[in-house]
């Protein structure tokens, strides 16, 4: 049975790991502690596998490995930098909204992770919910403050 | 009369995050641009051929033990006086008792946290009968006892956390309460408050029922297919609809066309609920789970005749 839960993991995150990567790169801005975190966060996935209690759950379950593995990387190193023009040339196309991003950008790293999930990654609010291990009145909560947030940013 | 009409509009405006929301969907496009670098894959291909060891999911023995030393119930003469006058009849004095505090106190940050555990004495000895339910009983409590803890701690650090930080203002408040003790159930209702800037209240309720001394979520009181969800959430969107056509004021994430994902999906199996004195469900939900923030709380109560004969 542990193996099974394993292949599922290791299946989760193949599949995934762009994602993975694009989370902790908005967190880091950096390439190199980027992909270290989404390394530790793998390790850390399949040596936790026995704790998965249900497998239709892993997708959630690991997103939210790989966003505790982001934060506690930046508590270590407390580099939560800034976004420079140097991060904006290596990410490529910024977009025509570059106010909006650098709105986006400046929020907490909680209410930035919302965002990034909510609409950069499409996820439902229920799957949020899941990731975060935050029942939905709470995650729909925080988000509509956020967007007031943003709102009053913008202008 | 022209103000009253300007007052809504601009509620009505400050709601609606349309526009917003789709100039977020549209930065999607650059976020996903991010290049991902080549070495990814095969760093992640190599993480997971690793295998870990197995862990399950236990109590840990230092929780178990304070636990165990609570059931034995200290008391003060006071409380037990008290006590013995509410004997029920199964024979077993249920109570909460504060074990741990926790108050914070500064210029921006605020916290006052009071985290109860279960406690359950048997005024009478238990006979045959009710050993296997006492037992049961037992790692019932101890299971509520250690989820109390753990979800209380987590906030706890959460906030300590971001009074270290310094960011903006906070606000921690944990209090309990017993909304139901009868012959039949126990409910220890636990209410949440947590303010970063504007604050939100939510609950976590625990019921357990005396007799099979197991711990109780709504789904459980139902017999199967007995569409007790889809009977109770509609009665529940009614008195919603009535409130909202009786007050302009009043809103619901009910029926709403322009966010249909904001919605009410109906009751869940775990949903917060206890059982009132004349053994109506109030239904008690979470800020911002049914409406916007300025409702603040709310609790339905579902009369007993609408759900009595689905009831195992």
């Amino acid at each position: 049975m542990r193996s099974r839960k394993e292949a599922v993991i290791r299946s989760v995150l193949l599949e995934n790991y762009q994602s993975y990567y694009r989370l902790a790169f908005s967190y880091v801005h950096q390439e190199a502690d980027a992909m270290d975190i989404v390394q530790e966060g793998a390790y850390k996935a399949m040596a936790k596998a026995g704790s998965l209690r249900d497998e239709s759950y892993a997708a959630t379950w690991v997103y939210r490995i790989m966003i505790n593995t982001a934060k506690d990387y930046l508590k270590k190193y407390e580099r939560e930098r800034g976004i420079l023009e140097e991060d904006i040339a290596v990410s490529g196309d910024i977009g025509r909204d570059v106010e909006l991003r650098e709105a986006v950008e400046k929020l907490p790293l909680q209410e930035k992770t919302l965002i990034i999930l909510r609409f950069y990654e499409d996820k439902s609010l229920a799957e949020i919910a899941q990731i975060l291990q935050e029942n939905l009145s709470t995650v729909k909560s925080r988000l509509y403050r956020t967007l007031e947030k943003l709102r009053r940013e913008l202008g | 009369m022209n103000m009253i009409h300007e007052n809504n509009k601009n509620t009505k405006e400050k709601r609606d995050f349309t526009e917003l929301e789709e100039r977020l969907r549209a930065g999607r496009e650059a976020y996903q641009k991010i290049p991902v670098p080549e070495g990814m894959e095969e760093r992640v291909r190599k993480a997971a051929e690793r295998t870990g060891k197995l862990h399950g999911f236990r109590i840990p023995a230092a929780v178990a033990a304070a636990v165990a030393v609570l059931i034995i119930l200290p008391n003060t003469g006071a409380d037990m006086a008290y006590a013995m006058g509410n004997i029920p009849v199964v024979g077993r004095l249920f109570q909460a008792v504060t074990f741990r505090d926790y108050q914070y106190e500064s210029d921006r940050f605020n916290a006052d946290v009071e985290v109860p555990q279960i406690v359950v004495e048997d005024v009478k000895k238990p006979d045959q009968e009710s050993e296997e339910s006492s037992q049961k009983l037992q790692e019932t409590i101890e299971q509520v006892n250690f989820d109390i803890d753990a979800v209380t701690n987590q906030l706890i650090e959460e906030f300590k956390e971001s009074a270290e930080l310094g960011e903006s203002y906070g606000g921690l408040e944990i209090h309990h309460e017993i909304v139901t003790d009868n012959e039949q159930y126990f409910t220890l209702k636990l209410s949440i408050y947590q303010a970063a800037g504007s604050g939100t209240e939510s609950y976590k309720l625990y019921t357990i029922d005396k007799r099979s001394g197991r711990q109780v979520h709504l789904g459980d009181l139902f017999l199967e297919n007995s569409g007790y969800n889809e009977l109770m959430s509609e009665n529940i969107r009614n008195q919603m609809r009535t409130l909202m056509a009786e007050d302009e004021m009043n809103m619901y994430w009910v029926d709403n066309t322009d966010i249909p994902e904001w919605n009410w999906e109906g009751i869940k199996e775990d949903q917060n609920f206890y059982f009132d004195d004349e053994g109506n469900i109030v239904i008690v939900f979470d800020e911002y789970e049914v409406a916007p923030g300025y409702m603040g709380a709310q609790e339905f109560v579902v009369e007993r005749e609408v759900f009595g004969e689905l009831l195992k």
